[in-house]
């Protein structure tokens, strides 16, 4: 993006407090929320939109001794970070096979993926479940890992065999007649060169793992297994009467997101822009 | 795509390269292509989940499309269709091109606007649905700024919880559109916008006649994935805000699926109302895929 026009004029202002309006609008809810975090119940019941008199954790107190924060957060990572790194293994495996090397079933593969992708989740998860009831996995984390794993693997491995696409094919020639094997070319040449892709792959999933509330809620039927996004819809409704605890709950599960969002912020901005481009 | 190795199909090619898909291939069989087939078989079941399937023909679907509650629900998918596509598809144009313009700090303001779409929905549900009760703050402001009068219960009834919900979407989710719109911009070239600028073209023309041209590609893109949006991904929202609530008022097909295979336990019935999901979404694609096709050519 460049300088299209730097002229001062009416319609520059005009824009830029139309720009100021909605950047208020569209951070103020969530600000409510961490304010009222910070505000006692009687507080926030007399008024909803006064400042806490004072900064008080009570609410941040009392979670973690009612509501097994800890524990859901474990789950949560667990689940997270395990999932990201096998869908990345496995997607940029598969992405560099059909980019790369030319095997028999390859058209028919990736057809059928792409036929495939556009089905919602709606549409399989009953057989998905059967499945997974039979398999005696209802209420294990490594059922849902399988799942969000499974769920990414259509788009990724196309993210991937793209930006694959686009690496030289030379290098990789003159390696073979070096004597490098197929597996070696992978490891050393490909993963480093797909770099940026992973990054932004395993940012834009790690955010819609840790997020995840379908799969999760009705393959984690027991409370203890629950993750954190799961855990807070019983939160909700134990605690619905009592605003800033929940809010407080509900903060804690933005944590690790705003943590990423501002630190990964140019991948993920990247990456979400690379998605519909490609 | 042509690699230069092509000229040594060999055997040994073929076996390297189905080890390397082996994981993908095998999770997506199995969690993908095998539910996507089975599900035809399960919708013509009547089944609890867990006793064994008992093969009943048709009797589901003959159910759904004979009941009038199925209608109702399908007629309030096709709301959030009519109410979200334009607005979740242009608002975040209109905002992407004011951005474009370099006003001072669009970083900040690109950043701002792509920061809800980060929180999980059981935040952003649950943080909208308390804010829009009848004692939500939502209502304190059109009290304190003398529009009183409109202050309602805005999950009281479908007809304000749908448009609620639809702007409460386009909250979360307008960042991301924004993105994709803002890197589609940068694709075009500068030496265009400049002419446009030095022939004196005003905002509204060079929107009309540089950016949108450049865009059309992903204007259709994104009302085709809103339109699909608005039949699966609304679970999450209706979840966590309305459950479907009042009555069925705010059930959608998606939310009706998960109700009669997790509450009632009648997975085959859940079974058919995926199928006839699974045809709507395939049409729609097919449509998409003949319409983008066609447009390419010209």
């Amino acid at each position: 993006m460049r300088a299209v026009q730097k002229k001062f004029s009416i319609g520059r202002i005009l824009v830029f407090c139309t720009l100021v309006l909605l950047a208020v609008t569209t951070l103020a809810p969530f600000m409510f929320m961490v304010m009222t975090t910070f505000k006692t119940k009687t507080e926030y019941t007399s008024s909803l939109m006064a400042l806490p008199s004072k900064v008080q954790w009570a609410n941040y107190k009392y979670i973690f001794e009612n509501f097994e924060v800890f524990k859901f957060n474990v789950n949560s990572f667990k689940i997270t970070i395990l999932s990201v790194f096998f869908s990345v293994l496995i997607t940029s495996m598969a992405g560099f096979a059909i980019s790369k090397i030319a095997f028999k079933g390859k058209k028919i593969l990736f057809a059928l993926i792409a036929f495939c992708m556009v089905m919602p989740g709606q549409v399989t998860f009953i057989p998905v479940y059967g499945l997974i009831s039979r398999m005696g996995l209802v209420n294990t984390h490594f059922a849902v890992i399988l799942l969000y794993v499974g769920s990414s693997i259509p788009f990724t491995t196309f993210l991937m065999a793209a930006n694959c696409g686009g690496i030289d094919n030379g290098i990789m020639e003159s390696a073979r007649i070096d004597g490098a094997n197929i597996v070696t070319i992978f490891v050393r040449m490909i993963l480093p060169l797909l770099k940026s892709t992973i990054a932004a792959v395993s940012i834009l999933n790690f955010l819609s793992y840790w997020n995840e509330l379908f799969y999760a809620m009705i393959i984690l039927q027991k409370e203890y297994l629950r993750t954190l996004t799961v855990a807070l819809t019983s939160l909700v409704g134990r605690y619905g009467g009592n605003m800033p605890i929940v809010y407080t709950g509900l903060f804690l599960n933005c944590i690790p997101v705003i943590i990423i969002f501002f630190v990964f912020q140019k991948q993920l901005i990247q990456g979400v822009s690379d998605g519909a481009i490609k | 795509m042509k690699p230069k190795i092509k000229n040594r199909i060999n055997k040994w090619e073929t076996i390297s390269g189905w080890l390397f898909v082996m994981p993908a291939a095998l999770l997506f069989a199995t969690f993908t292509l095998y539910p996507i087939i089975s599900v035809f078989y399960y919708s013509t079941t009547k089944w609890t989940g867990l006793s064994t399937p008992e093969f009943i023909g048709l009797a589901n679907f003959q159910d759904i499309l004979q009941s009038e509650a199925f209608y109702s629900i399908i007629s309030n998918n096709f709301k959030f269709l009519f109410l979200g596509v334009p607005l979740w598809t242009f608002f975040p144009l209109i905002i992407a091109t004011l951005i474009f313009q370099q006003v001072r700090g669009w970083r900040f303001f690109r950043s701002a606007f792509f920061f809800p779409t980060v929180l999980s929905v059981v935040v952003t549900g649950s943080l909208f649905r308390s804010l829009f009760q009848y004692q939500g703050v939502f209502n304190i402001i059109l009290r304190n700024i003398g529009l009183g009068f409109l202050a309602k219960d805005w999950w009281g009834s479908g007809a304000t919880a749908i448009p609620m919900l639809t702007v409460i979407i386009n909250w979360v989710g307008f960042g991301s559109s924004m993105l994709i719109y803002l890197a589609g911009m940068s694709n075009i070239s500068e030496s265009v916008i400049e002419a446009s600028l030095l022939d004196g073209a005003n905002w509204w023309q060079r929107f009309r006649h540089v950016y949108l041209p450049e865009l059309k590609r992903l204007i259709q893109l994104n009302v085709v994935l809103n339109i699909m949006y608005s039949f699966t991904s609304l679970f999450g929202y209706i979840y966590t805000i309305t459950k479907g609530g009042p009555g069925y008022e705010t059930t959608v097909i998606e939310y009706l699926i998960y109700l009669k295979a997790f509450t009632s336990r009648e997975m085959g019935y859940a079974s058919a109302l995926s199928v006839l999901l699974g045809i709507l979404v395939a049409c729609i694609s097919v449509i998409q895929f003949v319409v983008l096709r066609k447009k390419e050519k010209t």
